[in-house]
């Protein structure tokens, strides 16, 4: 056996530190699964924003972080994607160390070796909290505004049969006024 | 719980909230309630100005504004 060139050694360390560089900064959760769906690995910045260690987290699994009614869609899916190796995404609450809720996209790719068997899956979780909020916001206003227009016929229409009726009545004051000949 | 049309400062209140949700709903109601310098909404000449200091503040708080204002049109013309 011949040991790695230093050449070798250098790039592969730099490398490695390109990766963790990568996966411990960039804003997304970043994670691994077992062909069967146990959690093999979470980024330290993942673990932390649960407020956990990834050896909890490791050992807790995923759920417990998941808002109880995300879960049972959650898990519907990620037990689709792992009966099929289809690719896995979902939207879920996940509850961050301050405790608070925040929506996640989830989404999975599974590994294959040669033979095409899942060897690992390999995923993310990105906050989509602010985009779900702007949205919501955007249908109530709309909802707002919906309401507010069928107020305003309502409103506009009994002002228009309010006036009608002056009107007529002023016509009839002024027939009963007119001299007769 | 829904607001009468001549209950301003509780229909105010429910655009706001519905829009804004009610932590941000709230914040912006009492921020605004501050620059139009008034502490609470009992007319609509109360409304209007609270939907002009709205109005001022841009986005979603803006929209609520107009809204306000077209409400306080319908229910005492100015």
């Amino acid at each position: 056996m011949t040991a790695p060139s230093e050449p070798a050694d250098a790039a592969l360390r730099e490398s490695e530190a390109r990766y963790r560089f990568l996966t411990e900064t960039i804003p997304v959760q970043i994670w691994t699964a077992l062909p069967d769906g146990r959690l093999d690995y979470v980024t330290r910045q993942t673990a932390e924003s649960f407020g956990l260690t990834p050896e909890r987290l490791l050992a807790d699994g995923w759920q417990n972080v998941v808002h109880p009614d995300d879960l049972p869609l959650a898990i519907a899916r990620w037990t689709h994607a792992l009966a099929t190796g289809e690719a896995y995404a979902v939207e879920f609450r996940v509850r961050l160390a301050d405790g608070s809720y925040a929506y996640h996209l989830a989404r999975a790719v599974a590994q294959r070796d040669e033979a095409g068997a899942i060897v690992r899956w390999f995923g993310t979780n990105t906050n989509i909290d602010e985009q779900r909020e702007a949205q919501r916001r955007l249908q109530a206003l709309l909802d707002e505004v919906a309401r507010q227009a069928v107020e305003s016929a309502a409103v506009i229409t009994a002002l228009h049969a309010a006036k009608e009726r002056a009107e007529a009545r002023v016509a009839e004051l002024e027939a009963r006024s007119r001299p007769t000949r | 719980m829904t607001a009468t049309p001549t209950d301003w400062d509780g229909v105010a209140r429910a655009k706001l909230t519905r829009v804004l949700g009610e932590d941000h709903g709230t914040a912006a109601m009492r921020d605004a309630l501050h620059d139009a310098g008034l502490s609470s909404l009992t007319s609509a000449a109360d409304l209007r100005r609270f939907a002009e200091a709205l109005s001022a503040r841009g986005g979603y708080a803006a929209a609520v504004g107009a809204l306000l204002g077209v409400h306080a049109a319908m229910y005492a013309p100015p």
